[in-house]
């Protein structure tokens, strides 16, 4: 671009090519050493002291897998990863389901978009803590959606699942909808809004139905966008932890409890550091088992063009 | 348009559309609205909607026991510090890379937003004992620190993103015309990067002021912020949810308002610039 | 059975308030190949989408084969449409695409086979069959787009400005093929393009528009020679037409000192015409040197600017004030400031009336 090879009008103008490029470089050291050098730093020492039996404070005694078995071991644990796991699930499939059929409808162009927009983007914009907040509120059995149904007079309609340890899941589930959808709903619909609207055209044509048209030929046409969205969104679901702070404080009883939550009650609370590290790294483990996919697809992508 | 649709059509999707929006928005508008009620109204039983006594009563109460003004100070010094300290540091960087791109660029940018991906509780604890080491903790210098660091990746990735839409023509048409580096910089460049930097700007901000987990576990009395504030309202003891919605409202009202005004780069900004 | 393939009746599209369309009649043969030419916003497009199917009307019918289809989905049109960016669908293969269509309709597999076969053939695509759209080339992609048309076995095609993504040679060798196309097809094809050469050459019939207007609907060679009103005039023939203002008194056209016999000229009406006119004669038709003594009247100008373009010079001069362009050899020896004695037959001109700019 900018480096072209225009005859310099003099040797003076030489050096400041030279000299640019250096200084270039030297500007970017400082970014790259600080974020990559602390996050990488930081998490490889979490890792090695994974192996130790550190207690209260961290202390290298290297202890192997021990503290690993003593996690998976450990009901609190294991309930947290099970949580996760039909939190994200659930949490991928209706954040994309929903995201997508409201970028479908907004396709069609209605009037003040750019508000819309906005106001779909608004929970995003909130910090955790407050969509915890409210959601408990809404969802309280006392004056929430349980309340207003019943005053309708449907006086048998249950909706607490912020007390049921069997459906407290459900409750953060819909927080974590409120505020992931939008953001998803936007993305997906720049990518609908790149599509050649002559497909659209053929495909009447054709005689194809919408529904098909979206399934066959659109959804597939958006694939780097839906990676997009998709890495977007699990990333946020391995990093719960906000939310149920807020919401549910783990409870009832431990039945909402999250891996991140976990690790930050047993590093501070319990006071049980090697155990933390374990269960850290093992969600570091499961970061990166979804990473590696993506970064290769990324970096072979970049390799072909 | 993507399908020609009849004018039917479009009414009807605009208000199923619309009902949605409502839908969405409706658990702030209900918090802003509680947080003018009574504590009895708040949660009476079934949920009164409009007609109730507007009070002012609550925002009184917030400030006077848990002094708002403090809390919202630091919320700023954070999130501008951090912000303004991450700009310093991403602009040249993110500069060099669109302007003078190596074969290394996209794989640098890639390896860093790969971090942002990071669970934080896995380095929560070493960032913990530097800061004791250091003397950082519950300083709103250190929280600057670890807030510019967090999203450094995002901050570089968006002005890397703006600065790459700058034709690089207009770099050589100055050098044509014989402006020396500074020149360029000052004159050309800037000004063209101004609004790339503003919604960086804006979107770290935003982010900063939500970030709940370093700022709860790093600071205590002095540097917090008010997403501690909001958390202190949500312990058992303060179960009353008219105070707890003004303190929300208070809370989030800096973001709804800064949001509204700037629409455009907030969807640039919180999409990672796939949408512009 | 009608003759006509296509026939459409008062038709009116509007956008809002915005009448693009009004009251539009329009008569299409069976196997003709009719393009609808003119600049960009004058309505072509929309018109062809409205024939799809594709563009609901506000009012008016459309016909095809006879049978009313204004309120037909376009798959039930009887219609197979190729686009300006193709629109092949990318993740399928050639043979994908020509088939999705035919498949959505559950037509029995040995037919689409047969139908796939006989396409590719006649466009020369089967060794493509098996490739992605992002492996063709340009040409080949608007092949693909024709094919799928093809292959739904239908009575009219539709165009809409499928050349104008190609480079220009690209451009010239596709044309001479959907030229054979049609002749082989025989089937009736309704073009858009904003390209004069394109409609002079492919056309049957040309319809000219304009604001949603058809300026005139006839064949290549009486567009040219007789153009109907001064837009038509002006638009095809390049470079274009020259205009003089002027008027007609006792058969003869003046204007300054020009003066013109036009008692032989063959006026629309019959009758001849009295007061204001223009005169236009194409740049071509004006004659030079040699020619001379054939022509019906002479007159001396002086050159501005000579062009050199090889086969031809193009001159630009004035005339009685007008700007005034014209042909000569390509080795004639001319230079800015020559005076040239030029003339013209009557044969060869056009004459407007300024008011209502229709042809005299």
């Amino acid at each position: 671009m900018s480096s072209a090879e225009h005859a310099p009008a003099g040797p003076d103008k030489r050096p400041i090519r030279l000299f640019r490029n250096l200084w270039s470089k030297i500007a970017a050291i400082p970014m790259i050493l600080v974020s990559v050098g602390i996050f990488v730093g930081g998490t490889i020492w979490t890792i090695v002291y994974s192996f130790t039996d550190s207690g209260l404070l961290p202390r290298l005694n290297w202890v192997g897998l021990e503290q690993y078995e003593r996690l998976w071991s450990t009901r609190r644990w294991l309930v947290s990863i099970e949580n996760l796991a039909v939190f994200g699930i659930a949490s991928l499939i209706l954040t994309f389901a929903l995201g997508f059929l409201l970028a479908a409808l907004l396709d069609r162009k209605i009037r003040f978009e750019d508000t819309f927009r906005t106001i779909l983007l608004y929970p995003f914009a909130l910090s955790f803590i407050v969509t915890g907040l409210v959601w408990q509120w809404i969802l309280n059995p006392e004056f929430g959606v349980q309340s207003i149904v019943r005053g309708l007079g449907f006086e048998s309609f249950t909706f607490d699942p912020l007390y049921d340890s069997s459906k407290v899941m459900i409750g953060l589930l819909i927080a974590g909808l409120w505020q992931g959808t939008g953001l998803i709903m936007v993305i997906l619909l720049a990518g609908l809004r790149g599509i050649d609207e002559d497909i659209w055209k053929a495909s009447r044509v054709d005689g194809i139905p919408a529904w098909k048209t979206y399934v066959v030929i659109i959804i597939p046409m958006l694939k780097p966008v839906f990676i997009t969205a998709l890495v977007l969104v699990t990333s946020g679901i391995v990093k719960l932890y906000d939310l149920v702070v807020a919401m549910t404080s783990g409870g009832p009883g431990i039945s909402s409890e999250v891996p991140a939550k976990f690790v930050y009650d047993t590093l501070f609370t319990r006071q049980n550091l090697g155990q933390g590290f374990a269960a850290s790294t093992m969600m570091l483990v499961t970061v990166a088992i979804i990473l590696i996919p993506w970064a290769l697809l990324q970096f072979r992508g970049k390799k072909n063009d | 348009m993507a399908r020609a649709v009849t004018t039917k059509r479009k009414t009807l999707t605009t208000a199923l559309a619309w009902a949605i929006g409502l839908l969405i928005f409706f658990p702030i508008l209900w918090t802003i609205l509680t947080s003018f009620k009574t504590e009895a109204q708040a949660i009476a039983n079934p949920p009164i909607f409009l007609n109730f006594d507007w009070t002012l009563e609550n925002y009184a109460i917030v400030q006077e026991r848990s002094d708002y003004m403090r809390f919202l100070w630091n919320s700023v010094i954070l999130a501008g510090g951090s912000t303004l300290l991450g700009i310093i540091i991403a602009v040249p960087a993110a500069w060099s890379m669109a302007f003078v791109p190596s074969k290394r660029t996209k794989d640098i940018l890639l390896w860093m937003l790969s971090t942002k991906m990071l669970p934080a509780v896995g380095v929560l604890y070493p960032i913990y004992l530097l800061f004791i080491e250091l003397g950082l903790l519950d300083s709103r210098a250190g929280l600057v620190i670890v807030l510019m660091l967090i999203n450094l990746p995002i901050i570089v990735w968006m002005l890397y993103t703006y600065f790459r839409e700058i034709p690089g023509e207009i770099l050589e048409a100055a050098r044509m015309d014989g402006a020396t580096l500074k020149e360029e910089l000052l004159y050309i460049l800037t000004p063209m990067a101004i609004p790339g930097i503003a919604s960086t700007v804006l979107l770290n901000f935003i982010l900063a002021w939500n970030e709940a987990f370093w700022t709860l576990n790093l600071t205590a009395v002095d540097a917090a912020p008010l997403t501690a504030f909001i958390a202190s309202y949500s312990s058992p003891e303060g179960l009353f949810f008219a105070k707890l919605s003004a303190a929300s409202t208070m809370a989030i009202a800096p973001i709804l308002i800064l949001g509204w005004f700037s629409q455009k780069q907030l969807v640039r900004g919180l999409t990672f610039g796939a949408v512009k | 059975m009608t003759k006509n393939s296509v026939e459409i009746r008062n038709l009116d599209l509007s956008f809002g308030a915005v009448k693009v369309l009004q009251n539009l009649d329009l008569d299409i043969h069976d196997g003709e190949f009719l393009v609808l030419l003119g600049s960009s916003g004058c309505g072509k497009s929309t018109l062809l989408n409205c024939i799809a199917g594709l563009l609901e009307v506000t009012g008016g019918q459309i016909f095809i084969k006879g049978h009313n289809v204004t309120w037909k989905e376009p798959n039930e049109r009887g219609i197979g449409m190729v686009f300006q960016s193709y629109a092949l669908y990318p993740q399928m293969t050639v043979r994908g695409n020509l088939s999705f269509g035919l498949k959505n309709a559950r037509m029995p597999k040995p037919e689409i086979e047969e139908r796939v076969k006989r396409a590719s053939e006649i466009l020369q695509i089967e060794p493509l069959l098996d490739r992605k759209p992002g492996a063709l080339s340009g040409g080949q992609r608007q092949r693909v787009a024709i094919g799928r048309a093809l292959v739904r076995d239908v009575d009219v095609f539709l165009f809409d400005e499928p050349l104008s993504n190609l480079d220009a040679k690209l451009r010239a060798d596709l044309r001479v093929e959907l030229k054979r196309l049609h002749e082989q097809l025989d089937n009736t094809m309704i073009y858009v393009t904003h390209d004069q050469v394109e409609a002079m050459t492919l056309a049957d019939r040309i319809a000219i528009m304009k604001d949603g207007k058809i300026m005139q609907l006839d064949s290549p060679a009486e567009i040219y020679n007789r153009p109907r009103n001064l837009y038509v005039a002006g638009f095809i023939g390049s470079p274009a037409m020259n205009f003089i203002e002027g008027n007609i008194a006792g058969n003869t056209f003046t204007s300054g000192d020009l003066s013109v016999p036009v008692g032989d000229y063959d006026y629309m009406s019959g009758g001849a015409h009295d007061g204001a006119a223009i005169l236009g004669v194409r740049p071509e038709h004006v004659l030079t040197d040699d020619m001379l003594p054939s022509a019906d009247m002479t007159a001396k100008v002086k050159a501005d600017l000579v062009e050199p373009m090889g086969a031809d010079t193009l001159v630009w001069t004035s005339l009685e004030g007008h700007p005034f362009r014209f042909r000569m050899d390509g080795q004639a020896h001319v230079k800015s400031g020559d005076e040239i004695t030029i003339g013209f037959n009557l044969t060869r001109i056009s004459l407007f009336d300024p008011k209502t700019e229709d042809r005299l």
